[in-house]
């Protein structure tokens, strides 16, 4: 029986079907190698904008982090200690106590002048 | 094996045609002669080793050696593709047709003729096997592969191989020769 099978060898193509089998596959293109950015770009277009969008999340994300540990964040931290914002905020009041003081002083001043000019025109 | 393969199958993944070319040359019979025993006629056996080689050369970028042979790999792609032929196709031609699809040779004498009808009925007898039974028989005593090299090429144990080609070979043998006895009256071949 493994005689027999062994005398299947004779079995050959053409040569006619070999050439012209082979020149039509060597003028098709390759396939380019699978790499990471292939992959990326055969990916359909909603991948690739999920992938983005992720991506960029990660970064905005990595960013608050990083700028945590900081100094420059340290510092707006200790800044946001809470008798350090009551005093501001009272100092706050009282610059505005004094600006509307200032502010009605000058007003009155200023009326007073103008009746002054008013009542010397009507005795005139 | 082919001389320098690994070289040539290094340049042939970077895109050169000569060094594919050479492949081609050496496996195209082989890979052929596998299809044409699983398939119905020469037609089809052409068309599909034609496939066969033209997925080879667009997919070798992605070729990976995993310590097996070149052809082991060809003879993966070969099965698949007479899997896909028919399952999509449908194809399933009576065992009338195949006769039809003789190897074509000319006998010169009566020997020759006795040959090729031995040929023939071997023929007809695997196309009724298996599949995996025709890879394993096909692969080990038409192309004299090794069990690894059959193992890799479909993916299978050593142990599964040797298992496949002993109830194989039992099959083939009850099919060629349940077939003799069945034309002439009486076993005309020993085992």
């Amino acid at each position: 029986m493994e005689q027999l099978l062994t005398k299947l060898k004779s079995i050959q193509p053409t040569q006619n079907f070999q050439e012209r089998s082979k020149a039509i596959i060597l003028l098709s293109r390759q396939n380019q190698p699978q790499t990471v950015w292939n992959s990326l770009l055969a990916m359909p277009h909603q991948r690739i904008t999920f992938g983005l969008t992720a991506l960029a999340v990660f970064l905005i994300l990595g960013s608050l982090s990083a700028l945590n540990n900081s100094s420059v964040s340290q510092s707006l931290v200790s800044s946001l200690d809470q008798e350090n914002l009551t005093a501001e905020v009272k100092s706050l009041d009282i610059q505005i106590q004094l600006a509307q003081i200032q502010y009605y002083q000058d007003s009155i001043k200023k009326i007073e002048v103008a009746l002054k000019e008013i009542s010397e025109e009507s005795e005139l | 094996m082919l001389d320098n393969e690994k070289n040539h199958i290094r340049q042939a993944k970077k895109g050169n045609p000569e060094a594919f070319g050479l492949l081609y040359d050496h496996y195209l019979p082989q890979i052929y002669r596998f299809i044409f025993l699983k398939v119905s006629n020469r037609t089809e056996a052409e068309d599909l080793t034609h496939e066969v080689f033209l997925s080879a050369w667009q997919s070798l970028p992605n070729y990976k050696y995993e310590g097996f042979p070149f052809s082991s790999w060809l003879y993966q792609i070969a099965k698949n593709a007479t899997i896909d032929f028919y399952r999509t196709a449908k194809k399933n031609l009576p065992i009338e047709l195949v006769n039809e699809e003789l190897v074509k040779f000319t006998p010169r004498d009566p020997e020759e003729l006795n040959t090729l009808l031995e040929l023939e009925q071997i023929k007809t007898c695997i196309r009724q096997l298996k599949p995996e039974y025709q890879d394993v028989l096909i692969m080990r005593f038409v192309e004299d592969l090794t069990h690894e090299e059959i193992a890799a090429a479909l993916e299978k144990s050593q142990g599964a191989v040797r298992l496949i080609q002993h109830r194989a070979i039992k099959e083939l043998r009850n099919l060629y020769y349940g077939k003799n006895l069945n034309d002439y009256g009486t076993t005309t071949h020993e085992a």
